[in-house]
């Protein structure tokens, strides 16, 4: 399924960036069935989704520093602003994992998979890698931190809702600063706007060759339409803070009712 | 000479002349936005909805 490339892997027939260095402790895994996903709310699945949360929080922290090597000339203050977002997750992972390590869970003790860094990092552009990373992929994570505050809240673990709240402030300015490269990099060189299309298109791509079956099972043996990811409600006011207009917004979902 | 459909048969579908939509950036831009549900499809994230909380 998989084969080597020069810094490159071949999954389902798509050209992706190679996984990033991991420890011994972590078994990396490439599809979401290979995942251990519980039902919500039950101690499997909150000591596995703080383990996955983790992850993600790692792979933002490679892709914003790899894109300061990838994108060397891009402006001092877009570079500024993808460093300080460094910093930003690397803070985020170390929160996650103490709210792991509170929950009785430990680090690799579940298969990861590096879905986020290795599709934004197959895009070889600027805005393009923005555009998935920043503008769609942590655009998507306001949604979905929204909700696991709620949810975390709702368990009666306030420390890690907490948590997911003070993350959700970071990503905003994350979301934020692409949005505002995106559009005045787009009046200057329209080209930029085609890259961002282009980048967007293959993720749709991945996305559909990715996407699991219904009734196919995870590792943890939970049918995949048992996980329920339809559930997303747009972060309406996050989303517009982070830039995005109302002309926007129907785009992109139902509002929350919180 | 017969139009394009009969010359072809009657299963080719329909000749449609080529349109040219013209786009804004932030058309564009919007054309090419994903939700978080799509997203999450494939991506390895986490159902956060919790129907027993």
């Amino acid at each position: 399924m998989t084969s080597a490339l020069d810094g490159r892997k071949q999954v389902l027939g798509v050209t992706l960036r190679n996984d990033p260095a991991r420890d011994s402790r972590f078994a990396v895994v490439q599809l979401p069935q290979e995942l251990c996903e519980f039902p919500p709310g039950t101690a499997d699945w909150c000591r596995e989704s703080l383990h996955r949360h983790f992850n993600t929080e790692v792979q933002s922290l490679e892709i914003a520093a790899q894109s300061l090597i990838d994108f060397s000339e891009a402006p001092w203050e877009l570079r500024l602003d993808q460093a300080r977002q460094c910093w930003d997750e690397s803070r985020h992972a170390r929160l996650i994992e103490r709210e792991l390590i509170a929950c009785g869970g430990f680090l690799g003790e579940f298969p990861i998979s590096n879905y986020d860094w290795s599709v934004a990092c197959a895009v070889g552009t600027l805005a393009g890698r923005l555009a998935v990373q920043n503008r769609t992929v942590e655009a998507g994570e306001m949604d979905l931190l929204r909700e696991l505050r709620s949810t975390w809240g709702s368990l009666g673990q306030q420390s890690t809702a907490q948590v997911m709240d003070a993350i959700l402030a970071d990503e905003v300015q994350h979301v934020r600063y692409a949005n505002q490269w995106i559009r005045t990099e787009g009046r200057r060189n329209p080209r930029a706007i085609m890259e961002v299309a282009a980048a967007i298109a293959f993720v749709r791509d991945v996305t559909e060759r990715y996407t699991p079956s219904p009734d196919e099972k995870n590792r943890a043996g939970v049918a995949m339409a048992e996980l329920n990811r339809d559930g997303f409600a747009l972060n309406v006011e996050d989303r517009r803070l982070a830039g995005f207009s109302d002309d926007d917004l129907p785009g992109l979902g139902s509002a929350s009712k919180e | 000479m017969k139009p394009i459909e009969q010359q072809l048969g009657a299963e080719t579908p329909r000749y449609e002349p080529p349109t040219i939509t013209v786009m804004s950036d932030e058309e564009v831009l919007r054309a090419f936005q994903m939700t978080a549900a799509q997203i999450g499809a494939a991506a390895q994230w986490w159902s956060a909805s919790c129907s027993a909380c």
